[in-house]
C-alpha cells in the first residue's frame, strides 16, 4: 500500500533541456558583474530619466503650464509581481512581440518588477532572445553579445510595467505613461 | 580574474542545483514554459546577491534557491491568479486546461506529479513549502529554520500538520489508473 511518503523516494528532478539550460546560462552571464556594472547601469537609468524629464519639460513650457502627472506623462506601476519586454514599440501583446518577467528587482526593491525592468529586459537583448524583431525561443544562445537598443520602460492600463526599444518619446506615441520610481 | 572565478563558481551552481529549483516550481502546478523562466529568475536573484548570501555549511545553496522560488512563486501566483479571473470572464463556457497539465514528457513520472500538486493545492502555502523542503527535498527542519529565520519548533509543528493532511489527502484521493486532475478535481479520462 502505498503512502504519502512514498513521493519522497519517488519524485526525481525534472530535467531542464540542455538547449532551455544554454539559454539560461547565456542570460545569467549577460547579467552585470558587480558593483561597477550596477553603477553603469545607474548612471544609464540616470540618464535616461533626464533625458524623459528633459521631453516632459519641454511639452510643459509648451502646454504653457500644469504639472506632468496632470498631464499624465509619467505614471508608477501599481503591478509591481511581473512585468513585459517587447521586442518592437508596439503593443501587440503576442508572445512573438513581448515576454514576460518575473520580478528580479533590485537589492533595494526584490519584489519589484518595474523596478529592474531596463536591466532584465537589457539583458534578455543581449542574450539574443530578440533579435531579429520578435521573440524566438529557438533561436541558439548567441554569447551574450547581441546589441541592446535604447529602452524606455512605460506603464501598461493593466499597471505593469512594459520595456519598450525607443526614445522617451515612444511611451507618449503609444498612448502609454512613462515610468517613473525606478532607483 | 575574479569574476572570471565566480562566474564559473556560480555556473556550477547553477548546474547542480537547476533541476531541482525547475522541479519545486513544477509541483506547486507552475506549467512547464513558466517553470523555466522562473527558474532563470532565481538564479539571477542569487548572482546579484552573491556577496550576500552565503550556502549553507551542510546543505548548500538549495535552501536559499527554494526560499527565493518561493517568493517568486508568490508574486507570480498572484498573477496568475488574475490571469485565470480574466480568462474565466470571456470564456466562462470553454473549458481552460489546467496549468499542471503538460508537465513532463514521462507519462508515469506526469502522473505521480500530477498526483502531488494536486494534494499540495490543497494544503495552506506555509504547509506546501515545509512539505517541499523537508519531504520531498529531505532537508531538515532546523535548516528550514536556519533559512527561513522561523523557529525550529514552529517549522516541526507545522510539518507535523502538513504532513497528516497530505496523507489523509493521499489516502483518500489516489487517483485509479486512467483519471487525470484537472481544474482541481479528479475526473475520469476521456478516450
Amino acid at each position: 500500500m502505498r503512502t504519502f511518503d512514498d513521493f519522497a523516494d519517488d519524485q526525481t528532478d525534472q530535467a531542464i533541456d540542455q538547449a532551455t539550460q544554454a539559454r539560461h546560462l547565456t542570460y545569467l552571464r549577460s547579467l552585470p558583474a558587480g558593483p561597477g556594472d550596477r553603477a553603469s547601469a545607474d548612471r544609464r537609468r540616470g540618464r535616461q530619466r533626464l533625458v524623459v524629464a528633459g521631453l516632459a519639460a519641454g511639452i510643459l513650457i509648451a502646454a504653457g503650464g500644469g504639472t506632468a502627472a496632470a498631464l499624465g506623462l509619467f505614471g508608477e506601476a501599481s503591478d509591481t509581481t511581473t512585468g513585459y519586454c517587447y521586442a518592437t514599440a508596439d503593443l501587440n501583446d503576442s508572445s512573438n512581440n513581448r515576454t514576460e518577467f518575473a520580478a528580479a528587482g533590485t537589492d533595494e526593491h526584490p519584489n519589484d518588477a518595474a523596478a529592474g525592468g531596463i536591466d532584465v529586459c537589457a539583458a534578455y537583448w543581449r542574450s539574443g532572445v530578440f533579435t531579429g524583431g520578435g521573440v524566438d525561443p529557438s533561436r541558439p544562445p548567441t554569447g551574450g553579445s547581441e546589441p541592446v537598443p535604447p529602452l524606455v520602460a512605460c506603464v501598461l492600463p493593466s499597471g505593469k510595467a512594459a520595456v519598450f526599444p525607443g526614445d522617451p518619446t515612444t511611451c507618449h506615441s503609444l498612448g502609454l505613461t512613462a515610468l517613473t520610481g525606478q532607483p | 580574474m575574479d569574476e572570471a572565478r565566480d562566474r564559473a563558481a556560480f555556473e556550477a551552481v547553477y548546474r547542480l542545483n537547476s533541476s531541482s529549483v525547475f522541479t519545486h516550481f513544477l509541483q506547486r502546478g507552475v506549467g512547464r514554459t513558466d517553470a523555466e523562466d522562473l527558474t532563470a529568475e532565481v538564479f539571477a536573484i542569487a548572482w546579484r546577491r552573491r556577496t550576500q548570501v552565503a550556502p549553507h555549511p551542510t546543505a548548500g545553496w538549495l535552501p536559499w534557491l527554494l526560499g527565493t522560488a518561493n517568493t517568486l512563486l508568490k508574486s507570480k501566483r498572484r498573477s496568475v491568479w488574475r490571469t485565470h479571473r480574466a480568462l474565466a470572464k470571456v470564456e466562462h463556457q470553454a473549458d481552460v486546461p489546467d496549468i499542471a497539465l503538460n508537465l513532463t514528457d514521462r507519462a508515469e513520472d506526469r502522473h505521480r506529479l500530477d498526483i502531488l500538486v494536486l494534494i499540495l493545492r490543497q494544503l495552506s502555502v506555509p504547509e506546501q513549502e515545509v512539505i517541499q523542503f523537508c519531504v520531498l527535498r529531505g532537508i531538515p527542519p532546523k535548516i528550514v529554520a536556519d533559512v527561513t529565520g522561523e523557529p525550529v519548533g514552529t517549522i516541526r509543528s507545522r510539518l507535523s500538520r502538513a504532513l497528516g493532511k497530505a496523507r489523509a489527502l493521499y489516502a483518500s484521493q489516489e487517483a485509479p489508473a486512467g483519471y487525470l486532475p484537472v481544474s482541481g478535481s479528479l475526473q475520469k479520462e476521456t478516450p
